[in-house]
């Protein structure tokens, strides 16, 4: 086994596990805070995706710099699907959240195939799909290895954002409030925090997130009405492996599936590539029942039980 | 929900259920009722549609030609975006609307479900578009199919390899290395096993054969794998998401290989969209791109251009996708060749008709002839004069190299 082809197999695996951290950050935020599993997780990603791709294909605009605009949008629809779908059920029944974004995600879906039809859309971004080149470094024995700009791009900004979140939730005033809530929804109402403001940020900023992720893998996957199909799976399994409701977990098991992804790929066969991330994620539930980073179980039902 | 309204709805219900029977019994007294499995939503609708869109333009030219044996045509569509909704809608459009011909299903795994229900109902299958050699391997009465199979395909593929490209990178049928990538639904799984028969025939020889979901997101690994085989030649049985993916991965990681796909992949329209000048030199096998038009025969050209006029005027002048050729194709010949001599839509004279017909190649509906293959030998069912092609994209267009007879251009090896 030769060094570049390991070195080469650990930065695809990298850079792709770079993209299901960044996809999977709204989606354990959301969770995390309110308790909600955003099961149109995938659709707010394939609008960002598709509002990047209306935005280049009709004024050029390049995708990276088109975030500008899209940021603001999802917020404004993150904001909207938070007033009319997500806030009446909140309190409810986790059956009736199952429904209403399940729902949600059915019609997202339908409706952009409507309108956009169910062409596969993408865009060409040649300084973006080219192959960036290192080496040969002799001393390692690894001859030349390729990395992909934009998928450095959507690696670089998990790590950045997942890092930026962290420590707002840890240290900025807002942030101990969101984590206040998350941790006692009861406590936090009593101590006079306005529940629904800090719901309505949090599922805001998740989508914002979510949809971001979206537009800057545009120049990688093309768009279609049910990309989020192809997609969700695997951020639902970042995020359980990672802990649901924890940013942290989510990039560093983003990592671990991506990694473990490429390899088994290349030397059990691509059909069974499956096979082995579940493997590893059984594994790591049977040892570890809330993830590598979740609360333990013991705190998960005491706040369960307080909130009831 | 208080008694009153309770009473309201099944009044609502009672007048609509009343309307929709006697629409039902009116239509069946004056037309011809052809129902249609196609998946128009999920993510196979993209060319679910566009193969309905075909047939539906073949109606509309029957029905404006004042029909088929002086009565209309009415397509009783049906949305079948996986196998369970495939066979359920079958069941639906067979027990409810009592339909007793099908026109469907696009794609090979929901064709293989479809057939199934109506083979036990017996009731007439016009398989046009799914090339899975299996949906017509299995013995069927009443399963038809108007379109080459994955085996004609992909035996097609091999040759055009070993006979048409390997002579000009200066290799042979011994030096030659081919490698075969096929995704793992029923399309990929039996172009993939046509491609593997034919190449172990020739004696070829095959340096890697990988396996895929078309549903994966990363292809890396297997990218490298390839890379590392060497192939000269990469055979790829492919959908369009996926095949976007590998080229795009395969650019990301220098890997660089002569590639032979198929129409439902490298030669959609989308795939050209996403690489621009890169599509350039990319061969895909399977439904002849639109040059063959112009070397029909007359009333074969004739028909065609008429359809492209139609798929032009109601597509704001997109030409037609390849799998709408097919899906016209495959109810023209319904309407123009089967129907007219079964005279009527039961199904087991709809199969006699079928079963009767032999029209040579070129004389049917596009260069295509028909003639299927009677119950008892191989492929019962199939269409043996269909036809499939090898198309390359040249300078943004995908232009057919190969059959030479209606062949628009010639191979251009990439650089």
């Amino acid at each position: 086994m030769d060094h570049t082809l390991i070195v080469q197999l650990l930065i695809s695996g990298i850079l792709l596990g770079g993209i299901y951290a960044l996809g999977s950050i709204g989606l354990t935020l959301i969770f995390g805070v309110m308790k909600v599993v955003n099961f149109a997780h995938g659709e707010f990603f394939m609008l960002g995706m598709y509002l990047t791709y209306w935005l280049f294909h009709y004024f050029q605009i390049d995708p990276y710099l088109s975030t500008l605009i899209l940021v603001p949008a999802v917020f404004l629809i993150g904001l909207v699907t938070y007033y009319v779908f997500i806030r009446p059920t909140i309190g409810s029944s986790v059956l009736a959240q199952i429904f209403i974004t399940v729902g949600l995600s059915t019609i997202i879906q339908n409706t952009v195939l409507l309108f956009w039809s169910a062409d596969f859309r993408s865009i060409s971004l040649s300084y973006a799909t080219d192959a960036m080149v290192f080496g040969p470094f002799p001393a390692l024995g690894v001859d030349e290895v390729m990395v992909n700009p934009s998928r450095l791009i959507a690696f670089s900004l998990a790590i950045c954002l997942s890092a930026a979140f962290y420590l707002f939730l840890r240290f900025s005033y807002t942030g101990k409030i969101i984590r206040a809530t998350s941790q006692d929804r009861s406590a936090a109402l009593l101590m006079g925090i306005n529940i629904d403001k800090i719901y309505k940020l949090t599922f805001a900023m998740g989508i914002v997130l979510t949809g971001l992720a979206g537009g800057l893998i545009l120049p990688i996957y093309s768009v279609h009405p049910f990309v989020g199909f192809d997609l969700v799976l695997i951020m639902f399994v970042v995020v359980v492996l990672g802990g649901m409701g924890s940013v942290v977990g989510a990039v560093i098991s983003g990592l671990i599936i991506g990694v473990v992804e490429v390899f088994s790929s290349y030397w059990l066969g691509q059909e069974n590539k499956q096979v082995i991330y579940f493997l590893v994620f059984i594994a790591v539930l049977v040892l570890r029942p809330s993830g590598l980073f979740g609360l333990k179980e013991e705190e998960e039902v005491e706040r369960i039980e307080a909130i009831e | 929900m208080s008694k009153k309204t309770l009473y309201r709805c099944a009044a609502v219900t009672a007048v609509f259920a009343i309307w929709l029977t006697g629409s039902v019994l009116y239509a069946q007294e004056n037309v011809w009722r052809i129902g249609t499995i196609m998946p128009l939503s999920g993510p196979l609708a993209k060319n679910g549609i566009k193969n309905f869109d075909g047939v539906k333009i073949a109606t509309d030219m029957v029905n404006d030609e004042g029909g088929v044996l002086g009565k209309k045509v009415v397509l009783v569509s049906a949305d079948a975006p996986d196998p369970q909704a495939a066979a359920s809608e079958a069941n639906r459009l067979i027990t409810n609307e009592k339909v007793t011909a099908i026109i469907g299903t696009q794609a090979s795994t929901l064709s293989m479900a479809a057939t199934v229900v109506a083979e036990k109902a017996q009731v007439f299958y016009l398989e046009n578009e799914g090339i899975s050699a299996g949906i017509t391997g299995r013995g069927f009465k009443y399963t038809f199919r108007t379109t080459f199979d994955s085996d004609m395909m992909a035996y097609q593929m091999v040759d055009f390899a070993a006979e048409g490209i390997a002579p000009k990178i200066k290799k042979n049928a011994k030096t030659l290395r081919l490698a075969i990538v096929h995704e793992d639904s029923a399309f990929g799984t039996a172009t993939g096993k046509g491609l593997t028969d034919r190449a172990k025939a020739l004696g070829l020889n095959v340096v890697a054969a990988e396996v895929y979901s078309a549903k994966s997101v990363d292809l890396s690994g297997m990218v490298m794998k390839l890379r590392q085989a060497k192939p000269d030649i990469i055979l790829a049985a492919q959908y369009i998401n996926d095949s976007i993916l590998f080229h795009r991965q395969a650019k990301e990681l220098k890997f660089k290989a002569i590639v032979i796909g198929t129409t439902a992949g490298q030669g959609n329209p989308d795939f050209v969209q996403a690489f621009g000048k890169d599509a350039d030199g990319v061969m895909a096998g399977g439904i002849p791109s639109e040059i063959s038009v112009e070397r029909l025969q007359a009333q074969q050209k004739k028909d065609a251009l008429e359809f492209v006029k139609r798929y032009k005027a109601s597509h704001n002048g997109e030409y037609p996708n390849p799998t709408s050729f097919v899906g016209f194709a495959g109810a023209w010949i319904l309407y123009k060749f089967i129907m007219p001599k079964a005279g009527s839509l039961d199904a087991e004279k709809l199969r006699e008709a079928a079963l009767s017909i032999d029209v040579p190649k070129g004389k049917g509906v596009l260069n295509w002839g028909i003639k299927f293959a009677k119950p008892g030998e191989k492929n019962a069912g199939q269409n043996l004069y269909a036809s499939a092609g090898i198309n390359q994209w040249q300078n943004g267009e995908l232009k057919l190299i190969y059959p030479k007879e209606i062949a628009s251009s010639d191979l251009t090896l990439p650089k």
